[in-house]
């Protein structure tokens, strides 16, 4: 999903997409979802992250998300596009509520801030700041779990906040350090490249290249590091390409220098 | 000498007798088993009600996992040596029990490639890492696995909940019959063929380079790239659902429908 925050997206059903998955809306609601879903590829993926968000939040339920006022949250982001549905009390569960908590974060990135006043947008900053904050710690907590699933579900959830929280992307540095199972690091390699430019993360990738067990974790790595484009990665490849084990490596390498050489070059001329 | 196919069914019944002993035990090593090549760990099951999880280590050896008839933990490690001393045979494999986890892993570093079979509780869920020593095979367990070895392929059939698989060198084969939701997997080979198969409902979202050469029977929808640089695509199943990464750098992807 994207997370720019300022292009306002009216065409999308978001807060009726909520209630949706949440399974709160009303008859009405439902049917207009269903025939938007039936036309709308962007939707359907919302959809579609949403539901598993809510699965791995329920599986988790936080203490330390109690004291989030996500009633308040969900009035102050919703109002202007759905106020009647949201009467039930939420409250009574604990796990809808983390998976409420971070349907809404979800959801605050694609809302128009444009059909908020200045003081509900404010309002709205304010809140996906402490959701960001309690889904960090969430993701955080989850990379220390013992099944590797697990991790990998956190770096799913973790990956969008790559940029916006520094806890995250230490916990992805020691991920790709020292997680045991080549399929968690292979996606932390997937969510760094998915981000926007992470500098502390590209020199992690780096230093943990020439350690890394698995040829095709080190092949992944190479072509990040050669598409970040960093320069202090042409001697570290270089290295690769004569003294790694194995040949498609090293011929990975040979190939990632020979790109960061040539846009190098360019740059000078 | 015996021969290791004469002495395993009088060994395994005569450790049969002795498990319940050895099941009480918290922390336990293999004893002595006077037969070539041979050790058998038999051991009870974790308190019912609970999940079984059963992790394997084993360096130099390959694997082959089925459920056990009595919904046991056993573990039989095979050499290919000729003779192994009864000395070196007693202690090869260690096993210990922690709440609802039965960990198996060798003693000491095999000298010779070995052949390690496993019998694991029905839904048991598998964790098993190895390196170096051939194939990895798990059949009809009807639990969760996660494999993580190199130089050898992987086979798991008839998994249900998620599976996990890592290895170098070697084909992946993975047959699911129901999948856990909202779970992501993650299937990786550096040199070999990936063959996936999963129930004709499954709500997955593929991840995978473009480069590699991919065939399904289920119909994929693109919902572009996943990676702001790379050329990972993101290709909806059944209208998508959590990830299913794949990584071949020199092999090709199968996606069957059960």
């Amino acid at each position: 999903m994207s997370e720019t925050h300022d292009e306002p997206n009216s065409g999308h059903p978001d807060a009726e997409l909520l209630l949706f998955v949440a399974d709160e809306a009303t008859a009405a609601q439902r049917t207009m979802v269903t025939e938007h879903l039936a036309g709308c590829a962007e939707c359907r993926a919302t959809l579609n992250e949403l539901r598993e968000t809510f699965l791995a939040l329920d599986a988790r339920p936080t203490a330390d998300m109690s004291d989030l006022a996500w009633e308040r949250t969900l009035r102050a982001v919703m109002s202007p596009r759905a106020s009647a549905p949201v009467t039930r009390s939420w409250r009574s569960s604990p796990m809808f509520a983390a998976g409420l908590v971070a349907a809404v974060f979800l959801l605050a990135a694609v809302l128009s801030f444009a059909a908020l006043g200045v003081r509900q947008a404010r309002e709205v900053q304010r809140l996906r700041a402490e959701l960001v904050d309690a889904r960090a710690q969430m993701v955080v907590a989850m990379l220390r779990e013992p099944e590797s699933a697990e991790r990998l579900r956190a770096v799913a959830l973790g990956g969008p906040l790559l940029g916006e929280d520094a806890r995250v992307a230490a916990a992805f540095a020691i991920v790709l350090r020292s997680d045991p199972s080549p399929n968690v690091r292979l996606a932390v390699l997937d969510a760094v490249d998915a981000a926007p430019r992470h500098a502390q993360l590209a020199s992690e990738i780096l230093m943990a290249l020439p350690a890394e067990p698995q040829p095709a974790v080190r092949l992944a790595m190479i072509d990040l590091v050669a598409e970040l484009g960093d320069p202090r990665a042409r001697d570290a490849l270089k290295a690769m390409a004569t003294g790694d084990p194995d040949p498609s490596v090293r011929a990975r390498a040979r190939a990632a220098t020979e790109r960061l050489s040539s846009r190098s070059s360019g740059v000078l001329q | 000498m015996f021969s290791s196919k004469r002495v395993l069914p009088a060994a395994a019944f005569i450790l049969g007798v002795c498990a319940p002993k050895i099941a009480r035990a918290q922390q336990s090593v293999v004893d002595s088993v006077n037969v070539e090549s041979v050790v058998i760990l038999p051991l009870g099951l974790p308190a019912s009600g609970s999940r079984n999880v059963v992790a394997v280590r084993a360096a130099n050896a390959s694997f082959t996992v089925k459920p056990s008839e009595k919904g046991q933990v056993w573990a039989l490690l095979r050499s290919s040596r000729r003779e192994v001393s009864n000395a070196v045979a007693a202690r090869s494999l260690r096993a210990t029990t922690t709440g609802d986890t039965v960990q198996i892993e060798l003693a000491r570093a095999l000298t010779a490639p070995g052949h390690l079979d496993l019998g694991v509780p029905l839904g048991a869920a598998l964790r098993i890492a190895g390196d170096n020593g051939g194939e990895v095979r798990i059949e009809g367990v009807r639990g969760s696995a996660e494999v993580t070895h190199s130089n050898g392929g992987v086979t798991v059939l008839d998994a249900t909940g998620h599976v996990l698989v890592a290895t170098s060198n070697g084909n992946v084969r993975v047959r699911l019959v129901s999948v856990e939701r909202g779970v992501p997997m993650s299937f990786i080979t550096n040199n070999g063929d990936i063959d996936l198969t999963m129930p004709a409902d499954v709500r997955v979202t593929l991840l995978i380079d473009d480069s590699i050469p991919l065939e399904s029977d289920f119909p994929l929808v693109s919902s572009g790239t996943a990676g702001a640089r790379s050329r990972l695509r993101r290709l909806a199943v059944n209208g998508g659902g959590p990830t299913i990464r794949l990584f071949t750098d020199n092999g090709k992807v199968r996606f069957h429908r059960l």
